[in-house]
């Protein structure tokens, strides 16, 4: 059937080689202004007041000579999170071990504007982090380990050493969103990308004995006063850390995430605090009531990294055409928000897209099951 | 819901389909290059009405008696037979009356034999077997096609050329050649069949809304019936 | 405002866009301006505000927001009078922003919705119609009434002379590059016309592959098929200079509906118009076939589209793995 779903990846034979360079002039995305330096010179405040939770295992008296599977059995009992994806660190580990990776990356890609909380306790506390990715590396079996950074031309304030502590420090600069996780997951078997915080916290795991009880978040936007990274506890609500952080005026929007892919709240909600939020961000509103219709310009087809056609899909998704966007790729869509942000018309393509996105895969995943049970 | 006047008005319009509400060139698109190829003047608009009639209405009878009976491929060739049968006299007929019309339509008189509304109509698998109930909806339908054609055919003469069955009009000063041309005859069906929709659509908004008022009356009505009044005009009191 | 993400967006809005192209047109009526007077002017606020009218009665019609942000029916209704002479009398220029707004756009759905490019369309409605008053020119320079019609010479621009077969008698290179010539209002300052492009593509309210590959091809065609003996350099100065290519390259072609969404298609689009505007030149029955050539291939560019979706997908499919895989990692 012509509109089947992708078939998974090939080796590299002559064709696909040539394809693969003519791809080489499509390479889409935005460069964003950053918006990072307020916080991200700021020291990284603790605000945990030093509550800590022990947990099952007691510090380890040589942390050096440590096992892989011991390690495991920290990160598990520790319960801790990685910050990039939500899941557990120690299933991570482990599947990375068992599927025999070779190089483990320290992600501290913080591509989106104003988030910078994997990036500033990389640099603030550095030993934590590189000795808790020697520690996931002996978990994981990797023989190579880099830390991964995003720097583009809007940081200039930034600077960013070639190596930490003898790990080295791998640039990567380019467009919103990252090249990295594109490159990296071309080869998905040999590389796994572990969040930084996740590695400090399994630090403190092996060396305090303590379990994971704080998460790392950036608090920035037009309406905070100092804007700053916090270590503050899961469980304390937005506006308490909005709050501590000051607020100028009466935020129109609070954003729980990064910007392009945050989650949206209504700024009177309090909700807590996860592992996973990284950023609380409030901004004014400028609430503009502009009903633009599609012009056709084509700018979100240029910026798209992924190399869709998000005006198409659009038009599929409002007219719940599935030809169409089978035709287009529909679930290719990584929802990186890239086109949303060029539209001239202001219009929602990025939601409406991952949405339609949605329908396919289910649609597709229940033809499956029928198939796959006759 | 009550639906009094619109479901009288939709009973009445639903009689005449091919008239109003299954109008050939509007709503189904049939027999277009006739049409605009033929609506530059209402003379020639004339001719192939005629045309389209001569040999339209005789053909449907012969399909509606002879349909059942015929197999598929051989039904087309026998219907558009009979059309070309019926148009020779026709165009006899014609060409004595308008020479240059007739030269000037070329192909388009000849190829009414095998037009889509004759096809449409041929293929009604409810009209085989009954003569009657066929000439009434060939009737209805060419009435429908002679109507469109009429419009167009006197919009195009009068503002294309300024002049009405090749009298010239006085009261045009102005004249806009682009409606003479093939492009400028369907802008003009275009605009005719959205103005008849939208003709169609404001009179059945208007009686609904009188429906719901009748609906609203008569609610009101049975909630306070009015009390009869007596002899000097005092209420009847119990 | 929207509830979903991203929360920032681009300055740039459609209104921009739109303002882009006005600002660029407010340099090319100037430049009318000092060649034919006060009446290009007076012809330009008169066609907008016939626009201004449709747009309102057809909005209401469409029963459509009506917004005085969005600008592309001002850009189609200034776009107009600078295709056509500069004597061209009021109710001709009014018939054609009508055509062109109430037939060519609204009907098809209005901003965003159009098949076929609506200025294009209002020249060739006014050329059909009204083709003595449409291709006769003032001389430059000559003072015109300002209401009223023309009452002067007119004479017939570099164009008509190549029709006919003969070398246009028109002046030298610079003359044609300075606009000292009769022609459209708006289309005989070719190094202000230029001199628009360039800022168009650096905004990228345009994509540079539409204009330069038109041109490109149109000068290959005049430079191997002249239309009249003369060497090949010459005729492609000729051709290009004369009539409303290098205008519609700026203006036209690239209008953002009805050109294709990708720079492979918008190649190929281009292409295509420069040889159909070129064989209507030739063989067509107007002086100008460029509006036309336009038209026709407005009505292909949703096969280009769908050729470009077709080859962006084996592309894509070289490239990346599919987002579930993308997941896991």
């Amino acid at each position: 059937m012509f509109f089947q779903r992708t078939a998974p990846p090939r080796a590299d034979g002559p064709s696909r080689r040539f394809w693969r360079t003519a791809a080489f002039f499509g390479r889409g995305g935005m460069l964003l202004e950053q918006h990072k330096d307020p916080a991200l010179s700021r020291d990284l405040r603790d605000c945990t007041s030093g509550a800590a939770e022990a947990m099952d295992l007691p510090p380890a008296d040589d942390p050096g000579s440590l096992s892989g599977e011991e390690v495991l059995r920290y990160a598990r009992s520790a319960a801790i999170i990685d910050e990039r994806d939500g899941l557990l660190l120690a299933d991570k580990l482990k599947q990375g071990a068992k599927g025999g990776v070779s190089l483990l990356v320290a992600d501290a890609v913080d591509d989106e504007p104003y988030v910078s909380s994997q990036l500033s306790p990389l640099f603030k506390l550095s030993q934590q982090a590189v000795e808790g990715l020697w520690l996931a590396a002996r978990a994981a079996g990797t023989s190579e380990s880099i830390i991964a950074v995003y720097k583009n031309l809007y940081d200039t304030r930034l600077k960013i050493p070639g190596s930490l502590y003898g790990v080295r420090i791998r640039k990567i600069t380019g467009k919103y969103p990252a090249e990295a996780r594109t490159l990296f997951t071309q080869q998905p078997q040999s590389t796994l990308l572990v969040g930084v915080c996740a590695l400090i916290h399994l630090y403190r795991a092996v060396h305090r004995g303590v379990r994971q009880t704080s998460a790392f978040v950036t608090v920035a936007g037009d309406c905070v006063a100092n804007p700053q990274n916090l270590e503050v506890l899961c469980g304390v609500t937005t506006r308490q850390v909005l709050e501590r952080c000051g607020l100028i005026e009466i935020p129109g929007r609070v954003v729980l995430g990064g910007p392009m892919t945050g989650r949206c709240i209504s700024p009177d909600e309090e909700v807590p605090v996860t592992p996973t939020t990284r950023a609380v961000l409030a901004f004014r509103s400028n609430e503009r009531d502009r009903h633009y219709q599609c012009i056709g310009c084509g700018k979100c087809v240029k910026v798209c990294p992924q190399g869709l056609s998000p005006v198409y899909l659009y038009k599929g998704a409002q007219t719940k055409n599935l030809r169409l966007l089978r035709l287009c790729d529909a679930v290719f869509c990584t929802g990186c928000g890239t086109c949303s942000y060029v539209c001239p018309a202001k219009l929602d393509l990025s939601a409406e897209i991952r949405r339609a996105a949605g329908i396919v895969r289910s649609l597709d995943s229940a033809k499956e099951e029928v198939a796959s049970h006759d | 819901m009550f639906l009094l006047k619109t479901r009288k008005h939709h009973n009445r319009v639903r009689r005449l389909p091919g008239l109003i509400t299954e109008n050939p060139v509007l709503a189904l698109g049939l027999a277009l290059p006739f049409v605009i190829a033929a609506s530059y003047s209402l003379r020639a608009a004339l001719c192939v009405f005629t045309g389209m009639v001569v040999a339209t209405l005789p053909t449907v009878l012969l399909a509606s008696l002879t349909g059942s009976r015929l197999p598929a491929f051989i039904r087309t060739p026998v219907y558009a037979l009979c059309a070309m049968a019926l148009l020779l006299p026709a165009e006899a007929l014609l060409t004595a009356h308008f020479p240059v019309i007739l030269d000037s339509l070329g192909v388009y008189f000849p190829v009414l034999a095998v037009n889509t509304l004759l096809m449409h109509l041929c293929e009604k698998e409810e009209l085989w077997g009954h003569p009657l109930a066929a000439l009434r909806r060939t009737g209805l339908a060419l009435a429908g096609f002679g109507a469109v054609m009429g419009i167009v055919a006197c919009v195009r003469e009068l503002f294309g050329a300024g002049t009405l069955w090749g009298m010239p009009v006085s009261w045009i000063s102005w004249r806009i050649d682009a409606l003479l041309f093939p492009f400028g005859g369907l802008i003009v069906i275009a605009f005719l069949a959205a103005g008849c929709r939208a003709i169609g659509r404001l009179l059945r908004g208007a009686l609904y809304q009188s429906d719901q008022r009748l609906q609203r009356d008569m609610l009101r009505d049975a909630a306070h019936p009015p009390r009869p009044d007596g002899v000097d005009g005092t209420p009847i009191s119990k | 405002m929207t509830n979903a993400p991203p929360y920032i967006r681009q300055k740039d809005s459609c209104r921009t866009l739109t303002e882009d192209v006005l600002i660029v047109l407010f340099a090319v009526y100037f430049m009318a301006v000092y060649y034919y007077g006060a009446r290009a002017a007076v012809l330009g606020v008169f066609s907008a505000g016939v626009a201004f009218l449709c747009d309102i009665v057809c909005k209401l019609l469409l029963r459509q927001r009506i917004t005085l942000r969005e600008h592309s029916s001002l850009v189609t209704a200034l776009v107009i009078p600078l295709l056509l002479p500069a004597s061209i009398p009021y109710s001709i220029l009014a018939a054609a922003v009508v055509f062109a707004l109430v037939v060519m756009k609204y009907p098809f759905g209005g901003v965003g919705g159009n098949l076929f490019n609506p200025a294009a369309g209002g020249f060739a409605f006014a050329a059909i119609c009204f083709p003595r008053d449409v291709f006769a020119y003032p001389t430059p320079l000559e003072r015109l009434d300002i209401f009223g019609s023309y009452a002067g010479r007119s004479v017939t621009s570099a164009a008509y002379t190549l029709k006919a077969g003969g070398i246009p008698s028109v002046g030298d290179f610079v003359e044609m590059l300075l606009g000292n010539v009769p022609g459209p209002m708006g289309a005989t300052n070719i190094l202000v016309v230029c001199a628009c492009l360039l800022y168009l593509v650096i905004r990228g309210t345009v994509r540079w592959q539409g204009p330069v590959f038109f041109l490109a091809t149109c000068a290959g065609l005049a430079w191997l098929f002249p239309r009249a003996s003369m060497p090949g350099n010459e005729s492609v100065m000729y051709e290009l200079f004369s009539g409303i290519l290098i205008f519609g390259a700026v203006f036209m072609l690239m209008e953002p509906v009805t050109s294709p969404k990708r720079p492979t298609g918008t190649m190929l689009y281009a292409v295509l118009t420069g040889v159909m505007t070129m064989l209507f030149r030739r063989f067509g029955g107007f002086e100008e076939g460029f509006p036309f050539a336009l038209l026709l291939c407005n009505a292909f560019v949703p096969l280009f589209d769908l050729a470009d979706e077709l080859l962006h997908r084996k592309i894509r499919r070289a490239r990346l793995v599919s987002s579930e895989n993308e997941k896991a990692s």
